[in-house]
């Protein structure tokens, strides 16, 4: 047989068939490697065993009973069966993006009417000199003619 | 003919009506929701209510059960959902930035609460408990609730699997994961 820490692991929470266990005793007699890798498994898993669980609920059983059968009666307000609760995150991202498209676009649309006040004279400057542009060309197109 | 368990008895009686087997089903289940609950979410308050919340749905459901399974299998589906749709929604509130506060702590509290050592130190086995409790917390869903199922519920992989609807090979590979990663993450504490 050969070394396996999964079939150590399997064997730890008794889900391998008798003859399989024999195999890895009769392994373990002979490899010392396995031997101790199986004690320090067993040692951390009984330690998990132990620390891991909850210790008893302090609640009264009568008040626990109480609020199961409060939460039949919510459950029915909710009506169809649906798990409302379950979309309401869903529905805050949604709300969330939402509300950033549209100030998206107005911070947009704003940031335009800013900047064109701000260089309004700018522009108006540019308008007369395009005008003089153009009154410039008519002089000399005026000036050819002659 | 074969023996009907007490369970399947208590179950027809409910499905006939009869409210006090109902209330015994949660006398008998109650311990073992929420601390199946406890060890998917790792809060002592979330469990207490997801437990609650499950019978509640054995409460409105049971005609759903046909007694395919064991009542135990069906009733420990209803509670893993339960938690993952919890664990999912929590995720969410955490994106999108409403802080749940330090959860870390709150299981120092916790522990410092349920232990007895009056004098604020935290022992030895406060440190093993929260190491722990970290340690299963940080295992990837799956491996998480196959090792809670195994471990702490001593349901055999086979029922795991039912309860899970997935292959009991799967099952297996998962347990084999989370103890190699709680090997890994509980070093310290292997002597």
């Amino acid at each position: 047989m050969k070394c396996n820490q999964d079939t150590l692991i399997a064997y730890y929470y008794g889900e391998l068939d008798e003859e399989t266990n024999a195999l890895i005793e009769r392994h373990m007699e002979e490899c010392m490697g396995c031997s101790e890798e199986f004690k320090r498994l067993k040692v951390l898993l009984d330690k998990v065993g132990v620390e891991g669980r909850l210790s008893s609920s302090q609640k009264p059983f009568s008040s626990y009973l109480e609020g199961v059968y409060e939460k039949t009666k919510k459950q029915k307000i909710w009506g169809l069966g649906i798990p409302v609760p379950r979309f309401v995150p869903a529905g805050i991202a949604i709300a969330i993006i939402a509300v950033f498209i549209t100030a998206g676009v107005y911070l947009k649309e704003y940031r335009e009417d800013s900047l064109l006040a701000q260089n309004y004279e700018v522009i108006q400057n540019l308008e007369f000199l395009q005008d003089m542009e153009v009154l410039q060309s008519i002089e000399e197109l005026e000036m050819m003619e002659s | 003919m074969e023996k009907e368990s007490p369970d399947n008895l208590l179950i027809e009686q409910f499905k006939n009506g009869d409210t006090r087997a109902f209330e015994e089903i949660v006398r008998r289940y109650r311990e073992k929701a929420c601390g199946l609950a406890y060890n998917l979410t790792g809060s002592r308050e979330d469990a207490e209510d997801i437990s609650q919340e499950a019978f509640a749905i054995v409460y409105r459901k049971i005609t759903a059960f046909r007694g395919e399974a064991s009542f135990r299998t069906w009733f420990y589906r209803i509670v893993v959902n339960l938690c993952n749709s919890h664990l999912r929604r929590r995720k969410w509130i955490k994106m999108i930035g409403f802080g749940l506060g330090d959860e870390d702590s709150a299981v120092i509290n916790e522990i410092s609460i349920n232990s007895n050592t009056g004098d604020g130190i935290i022992s030895e086995n406060i440190k093993l408990k929260k190491a722990i409790d970290d340690a299963v917390k940080a295992l990837p869903l799956q491996q998480r609730e196959v090792f809670v199922m195994r471990h702490f519920h001593e349901m055999k992989l086979g029922e795991i699997a039912r309860c899970l609807n997935c292959a009991e090979g799967t099952v297996k590979s998962h347990l084999f994961r989370a103890v190699r990663n709680l090997q890994e993450r509980l070093k310290d504490f292997a002597d």
